[in-house]
């Protein structure tokens, strides 16, 4: 049996995540035992289990990994897209903050304690932010602040009230700040009325200058100070706090899409279906949708049980796409902020602790639909590199031409001189048979666009 | 009366060393592998006790309200998280 662990477990020495013959297994360490065993017969683990707030593990009769001594090995239920903070929206990152601050008050309920408030903790699965670290709890320890406090908004709260008080890019900043957003950075960013709110004004601005006041000095701060009271209204005002950030899509070029497309609806009905009956001839397990929009076409896949990424530059499209999915209680579908040209790198320590985007692939099928013209002419990437990067994203891919005389190209052409005299259908065809088998090709009705069904060679 | 006047203040100060005492010989556990941060920690204190009177006025004022209030239905359950 070979086991590895996994470069983003090394932290906490309560326990790790490490692969056994390929599945994914928790191990507790021995001096976890006594909060393991509290999680486990306190009836914590169930209440959160059964509210979709924590990962479902069930106990595993193996030895430990390689050279360790474990107390429990424990196979955790397999999520089965890994995403990052980075990657999500306004309000994924919401909703990951308010499960997290959920968590914390049903633990404090069972005389527990969330001793980390990671955001890489949190997971969307079946649509909803779920913690995937079992080993996160401790037995409160009465009387002592929340440990986890600093992590908390420096992970949720300062990047949220960024994004929703400043400038929804700014949610980048945690592709920088692995640990989330140092609290002065975001003081300094935000603008001077939030000191007036009370929640940012203490959570961010007064607790950035308290960092600064007390940064490098051991305190000794007396326990039995903080009682559940205390802790009651601390967390519901961080709840508050978060509750009253909010960032509305709009005015951005990409959210209108679907508005400004040159589709009849006779075209658009064409093209779901021709995807409807790529997906059908394929039968994936796993669906990227690249340049998803608002996520219209990976719904299809969606729609058909398959989990499905959709990823999109921008964050409105992403925000109004997973707002739908939460509306209609998609289990299959998870939008994702991505930039096609500049996708999330693998980072952290070693370059091991994130993974970039295709070493979480490959998907079975990548859908590029109306996406090969954007970064062939508003990006410049010739045609062999576009077809080299999806066979790295997809076994299968399902890819749209759209030619040059289509009025969407021409508008990308309006600004700029055409210096892609390569960029015609017979190239593409030529560029994409290196890398793929061409299995099916079908024009769209109504339009000048050509759908493609593609097999990696 | 007087006797014991005169004996609050020393068993105050001896009440401090012991206090001050406790706080040396035992500092927080250092168990957690998140290092919380000084200020963080001394942040929370201090709003933890603000935030917390706030929660015991506003239990308070509910109760004196819910005299004048028929007991709605479903009282008993636990409060609502979500």
């Amino acid at each position: 049996m070979s086991s590895a662990s996994l470069g983003s477990s090394f932290r906490d020495p309560s326990g790790f995540l490490f692969t056994r013959d390929g599945v994914l297994h928790r191990q507790v360490n021995p001096v976890y035992r006594e909060h393991y065993d509290r999680l486990m017969t306190s009836g914590l683990y169930v209440e959160l289990t059964d509210a979709g707030l924590l990962v479902r593990h069930a106990e595993a009769d193996l030895p430990p990994a390689d050279g360790t001594t474990a107390y429990r090995i424990v196979k955790p239920e397999r999520v089965p897209f890994i995403s990052y903070p980075y990657e999500w929206c306004f309000s994924q990152l919401k909703d990951a903050a308010l499960a997290t601050l959920r968590i914390q008050k049903r633990a404090l309920r069972h005389g527990m304690s969330l001793k980390d408030a990671s955001a890489y903790n949190i997971q969307f699965h079946r649509g909803r932010p779920l913690l995937i670290d079992t080993l996160s709890f401790e037995i409160l320890r009465e009387g002592e602040p929340w440990v986890a406090y600093r992590q908390f908004c420096q992970h949720f709260l300062a990047p949220l009230a960024l994004m929703a008080r400043r400038d929804v890019r700014l949610g980048q900043l945690l592709r920088v700040h692995i640990d989330g957003v140092p609290l002065d950075l975001a003081s300094e960013l935000l603008p001077w009325r939030t000191r007036l709110s009370f929640g940012l004004g203490l959570h961010v601005h007064a607790h950035a200058a308290m960092q600064r006041k007390y940064a490098d000095k051991p305190v000794r701060p007396p326990r039995g100070r903080v009682g559940a009271r205390g802790r009651q209204g601390f967390i519901e005002n961080l709840e508050s706090t978060v509750r009253g950030l909010a960032w509305r899509p709009g005015g951005t070029e990409w959210a209108e899409y679907y508005r400004q497309t040159n589709y009849t609806d006779a075209a658009i009905t064409h093209k779901e279906e021709l995807v409807g009956r790529f997906l059908d001839a394929v039968r994936p397990q796993v669906v990227w949708d690249l340049g998803a929009n608002t996520g219209r076409f990976g719904r299809i896949a969606a729609d058909r049980g398959i989990p499905t990424v959709a990823s999109d530059i921008d964050p409105a499209a992403v925000e109004i796409a997973y707002l739908e999915a939460r509306k209609r209680k998609d289990e299959h579908l998870l939008p994702l902020l991505s930039d096609l040209t500049n996708p999330s790198p693998a980072q952290g320590w070693a370059h091991d602790e994130r993974m970039s985007l295709l070493a979480r692939g490959p998907a079975d099928m990548a859908l590029a639909l109306a996406l090969v013209h954007h970064l062939a002419i508003s990006n410049n990437v010739p045609l062999d590199r576009l077809a080299d990067f999806f066979a790295d994203a997809g076994r299968t891919l399902a890819v749209e031409f759209v030619p040059k005389s289509d009025s969407q190209v021409q508008r990308l052409l309006a600004t700029r001189e055409d210096v892609f005299p390569d960029y015609r259908q017979d190239a593409f065809e030529a560029a994409f048979a290196r890398r793929f088998t061409i299995e099916a090709a079908e024009r769209v009705r109504e339009s000048e666009r050509t759908l493609y069904r593609m097999r990696r060679r | 009366m007087a006797d014991r006047r005169s004996r609050n203040p020393r068993r105050a100060a001896a009440t401090l060393g012991l206090v001050l005492a406790w706080i040396l010989l035992f500092p927080p556990r250092a168990a957690a592998y998140l290092d919380p941060g000084s200020g963080s920690y001394i942040l929370y204190i201090l709003a933890a006790a603000l935030l917390g009177a706030g929660t015991a006025i506003r239990m308070q004022w509910r109760r004196i309200k819910s005299w004048f209030r028929p007991s709605p239905k479903g009282e008993n359950e636990p409060p609502a998280d979500e």
